[in-house]
């Protein structure tokens, strides 16, 4: 039976704004095994950074989570105190951001700013200055870049996106992880950067054997680099199977509706769109936040939310269609 | 089978009926900050004893040519809540009568300086990297390379002391403020795609100044112009302290401070009274000014 | 890079090259003839007129302006009406009392402004941040005059502790004359006692102009630590473990101090434009008191004396600022510019 890193049980969090709470969060179930790659895909504002920003906890002051657990190696992160949530972040779990100009410090070097991060990882040795200037060496060439020195010495505003995402790469798997969040990290990249900087994370994470958690809203990439997918829609996670299973059938008609739109090379026409907009945080509809849209709703699913429903092969799905009982 | 109210949820945010909408935002954004509520509180608290002093005033005569030295003196009482000066007026009802040379050397200030410096700094901006806008550019360098109270000083040194030649010691120096905070905004707004397409359709110069980039520097400059007024008015207190200002028998707050220096610490509050007065409009501005911020800001 | 400095100090050069225009210009349009205000009105028109050509008043504006540029940078800025000698002689004894001043103010200033920010920034939504928040409106709001009103009021009279006037008390001898810093100069001469009545003197004054500035640098750190601590590389930095202390006094501070650096540029300026109205009413002998007087008994060679030393002051001011800024801004130090 592998660990289980990361179990997110049923967790909600809302925001405050103007108009109101946000309840963005409706109930999110997600498990990482070790050493499992995950990916989350979902439209944008669907709940995905908040859901992995709430395992490291830094959402923003506005966020609050009424109901929930995360448990991380065992252990109810909304619970942690500081010194067990320092050692979560410093050595348990990383987080590579989407937008590689903002997420380092444009007044520090490189090298200042890897040294920081292995200086308070907690591993043995690493009070040296030496000890750090190696591993951030190492770091850094294990991403392939070239030159690791130099790089060390400049600073994020002298660096290309690529190479910059690939320091944050580097950085996340510096020292020794669990868990390592990459949240869409190539949407602000070059098309032809991209593919290179996702082979190198997967690489990486399978060579520490660290569990990853992808954030992409394409189904692409979520095929070419993750074992097993969750599609979010507004809140929930839907539906979740290993990548081979999803694409050989997805069951929830918003995962459906989903693949659809991914234009194919065999055969059939130019993707339709989904009609509809996301749902309002602010007053969202009671039962199933997709039945607004669903072209298979039923008079159930406007009332209830659906719960996880396992049909078999790892593949579970959140819709009344496959539930035994009241189903179609 | 989607009905009527699906497809209102689907169209997402109900858009609600109200076309003050916009007003409630501005409000709630302003007032997010109860301090910016008080300082509009205050501000406005201000301008209607300004207006309103022959009306307010308890002894409104006595801003003018009065004396009464049988009640030469007094410390705060009932009578009189600042207390009397060396000749009997009441310090109230003056310091109300100041408000009016206050504001309308705030006023007037920002209404030479903000025209000017605005203007300046569009042109400044938008041809930055050529002669004319490093031109302008040294020049308000060349304002700002001394103090401007000191500046203002020099300028008084020339004139003689009245609120009119106070107002242009003090503009002399301020539009430059007006022109680099403009000049920066257009300089990086000249790059937007909203400009470019505006020049490639041969729109005029003037065209692209004021009706693309201009309003788009407005909140800044608003802002800005709120928590000058605060300033202004300190400055010319600054000057008055020194005599540079309204000349007596009409009030002034500086002034007053300044001529009750000398009864300190007998007779404090001839000099404290004015001194907490300008206090308080500086601060009524300074927190009124942060709340516009806030109200103007496009953040969530 | 060396380019880049040079061609700054070109900017700055020429900046006070414009300011000797300007001052000049306001200097010659002031109502009123220079010479026969010099002389008085008794004076015979002979001895005026003697007077004027002496001045060079009688030659057409360009000529004047650059006569007396050539005689400025020679450091001869003419005689003052007040203290029947050369401008440059006052200004030589009393650039120094206000250098004094200026020098503890801005100290203390940046001290208090940074430790106050940081404190805001780090318990932003307490009632600590609340206290500093009300102080710094408070601070920003009164001139510096009322400060140095109220500390006189508090600390000269109620609590007899600081002396009021004068640089150093009656019955004391200045010190040998190293630097014109009585401060400084008493302590090389070793007089221990005369650096403390000297030092102690300062106190109110300096505090006095210091308040607006600490308010104002307290209120620009915390601003720009909270702005920051959203951006990502902060988050990013929390995300991967760094201890928040280290975060606050290292990450978090240093970027943030950029703008506030910008601005003490400016509240020095303030500090200087406080000290003209701070060293009247403590009868201090300094150069702004001087530069004061020049302004009330219009005494131009005086007020463009004071001018343009404050102009040249300022400019070193400015360099330093500049300086610094480069050092803790990457961006600045190497693309030679704003960013």
């Amino acid at each position: 039976m592998t660990q289980t890193i990361v179990d997110i049980r049923d967790l909600y969090v809302q925001y405050r704004t103007f108009d109101g709470q946000a309840k963005v969060l409706n109930g999110v179930n997600l498990t990482v095994k070790k050493g499992e790659k995950v990916s989350i895909v979902g439209e944008t504002a669907c709940g995905k950074t908040t859901t992995v920003k709430s395992i490291l906890r830094i959402l923003a002051p506005q966020a609050s989570i009424p109901r929930g657990e995360i448990l991380f190696n065992g252990s109810d992160v909304l619970k942690m105190g500081y010194s067990e949530l320092n050692k979560l972040r410093s050595s348990g779990a990383s987080m590579i951001f989407q937008d590689p100009t903002m997420s380092l410090n444009p007044v520090f070097t490189i090298g200042e700013q890897m040294e920081a991060v292995i200086r308070y990882s907690g591993q043995s040795g690493v009070e040296q200055k030496s000890v750090r200037h190696e591993l951030a060496v190492k770091a850094l060439e294990e991403t392939a870049m070239p030159d690791p020195e130099r790089i060390l010495q400049s600073y994020p505003f002298q660096l290309s996106g690529g190479m910059r995402q690939r320091v944050c790469i580097a950085l996340s798997l510096a020292t020794p992880r669990d868990l390592v969040i990459a949240d869409e990290p190539t949407t602000n990249l070059d098309v032809t950067i991209q593919d290179q900087v996702l082979k190198i994370l997967k690489q990486r994470v399978e060579a520490k054997g660290c569990s990853l958690i992808l954030i992409t809203h394409s189904f692409g990439v979520a095929r070419e680099t993750t074992d097993r997918i969750y599609v979010m829609y507004a809140g929930n996670m839907v539906e979740t199977a290993p990548t081979q299973e999803l694409f050989r059938e997805p069951l929830h008609p918003y995962s459906r509706a989903l693949m659809s739109c991914i234009p194919r090379l065999s055969g059939g026409g130019m993707a339709e769109g989904i009609p509809g907009r996301l749902s309002n945080y602010h007053n969202p509809p009671k039962g199933c936040r997709f039945a607004p849209r669903c072209p298979e709703a039923m008079p159930r699913c406007h009332e209830e939310k659906p719960e996880s429903i396992d049909v078999g092969r790892e593949h579970q799905v959140a819709c009344f269609l496959y539930d035994k009982d009241g189903g179609k | 089978m989607a009905n009527a109210n699906d497809k209102a949820n689907c169209q997402g945010t109900v858009v609600k009926r109200d076309k003050f909408i916009q007003l409630k935002r501005a409000w709630y954004k302003f007032s997010l900050n109860k301090t910016s509520v008080i300082g509009l509180v205050i501000v406005v608290a201000v301008a209607i004893c300004a207006i309103f002093q022959p009306w307010l005033a308890p002894y409104p005569h006595h801003a003018g040519e009065f004396v009464d030295f049988a009640n030469v003196n007094c410390p705060p009482c009932k009578e009189h809540w600042c207390g009397t000066d060396g000749v009997g007026r009441d310090i109230l009802s003056r310091i109300m009568y100041a408000f009016r040379g206050a504001f309308t050397l705030g006023l007037g200030c920002l209404a030479l300086v903000v025209p000017f410096g605005v203007v300046m700094g569009l042109i400044a901006g938008y041809h930055k990297g050529q002669w004319i806008s490093t031109f302008i550019m040294r020049v308000t360098d060349v304002f700002l390379s001394i103090p401007p109270l000191i500046m203002a000083l020099c300028v008084c040194a020339i004139l003689r002391p009245t609120l009119f030649n106070s107002l242009l010691a003090v503009s002399v120096s301020w539009w430059t403020w007006y022109c680099r905070l403009v000049y920066s905004m257009t300089s990086s707004l000249c790059n937007e795609m909203y400009v470019k397409s505006a020049e490639l359709t041969g729109a005029s110069t003037a065209h692209i100044l004021f009706r693309e980039i201009l309003p788009n520097c407005f909140g800044a400059v608003f802002t800005k112009m709120t928590l000058d007024m605060g300033w202004i008015i300190l400055t010319g207190a600054s000057l008055g302290f020194v005599g540079m200002g309204e000349q007596p028998p009409i009030p002034s707050l500086g002034t007053m401070v300044a001529d009750g220096a000398k009864y300190i610490p007998g007779q404090w509050w001839i000099s404290i009274c004015p001194a907490l007065a300008i206090m308080i409009i500086v601060l009524g501005f300074n927190l009124l000014g942060d709340g516009v911020k806030d109200m103007l800001s496009s953040e969530e | 890079m060396i380019l880049t400095w040079l061609k700054r100090l070109g900017t700055y050069l020429f900046v006070l090259l414009g300011l000797s225009v300007l001052i000049f210009i306001i200097s010659r349009v002031a109502p009123g003839d220079p010479a026969r205000i010099a002389l008085g009105p008794r004076a015979p028109e002979s001895v005026v007129q003697a007077l004027r050509e002496k001045m060079n008043l009688d030659k057409p504006y360009v000529v004047q302006y650059f006569l007396w540029l050539n005689d400025a940078i020679r450091l001869d800025l003419g005689d003052s009406l007040q203290s029947r000698r050369p401008v440059i002689e006052d200004i030589k004894e009393y650039l120094p009392a206000t250098l004094e001043i200026v020098i503890i103010a801005g100290i203390w200033m940046i001290a208090w402004g940074l430790l106050l920010g940081i404190l805001a920034a780090k318990f932003t939504g307490t009632w600590l941040d609340g206290v500093i928040r009300v102080f710094s409106y408070l601070g920003v709001v009164a001139p510096a005059f009322v400060w140095s009103i109220i500390l006189m009021l508090v600390f000269a009279y109620v609590i007899p502790v600081f002396p009021s006037s004068g640089r150093i008390s009656l019955g004391m001898a200045p010190p040998p004359r190293v630097t014109g810093m009585y401060t400084i100069d008493y302590l090389l001469a070793g007089n221990f006692a005369g650096f403390k009545d000297a030092f102690v003197h300062l106190i109110l004054p300096a505090i006095g102009l210091t308040f607006g500035g600490i308010a104002q640098s307290a209120r620009i750190t915390r601003g720009t630590m909270v702005e920051n601590s959203r951006k990502d590389y902060i988050l990013a930095e929390r995300a991967y473990g760094i201890p928040e202390r280290k975060m606050l006094f290292k990450y978090l501070l240093k970027p943030s101090l950029i703008p506030t650096v910008s601005v003490t540029s400016l509240d020095i300026a303030s500090i200087f434009g406080g000290a003209f109205l701070v060293e009247q009413l403590y009868n201090y002998p300094g150069l702004a008191r001087y530069g004061m007087q020049a302004v009330l008994n219009k005494d131009l060679n005086a007020i463009a004396g004071v001018a343009m030393v404050l102009g040249c002051v300022f400019m070193i001011v400015n360099i330093i600022i500049d300086i610094i800024v480069a050092r803790l801004d990457p961006r600045v130090r190497m693309l030679g510019g704003e960013n």
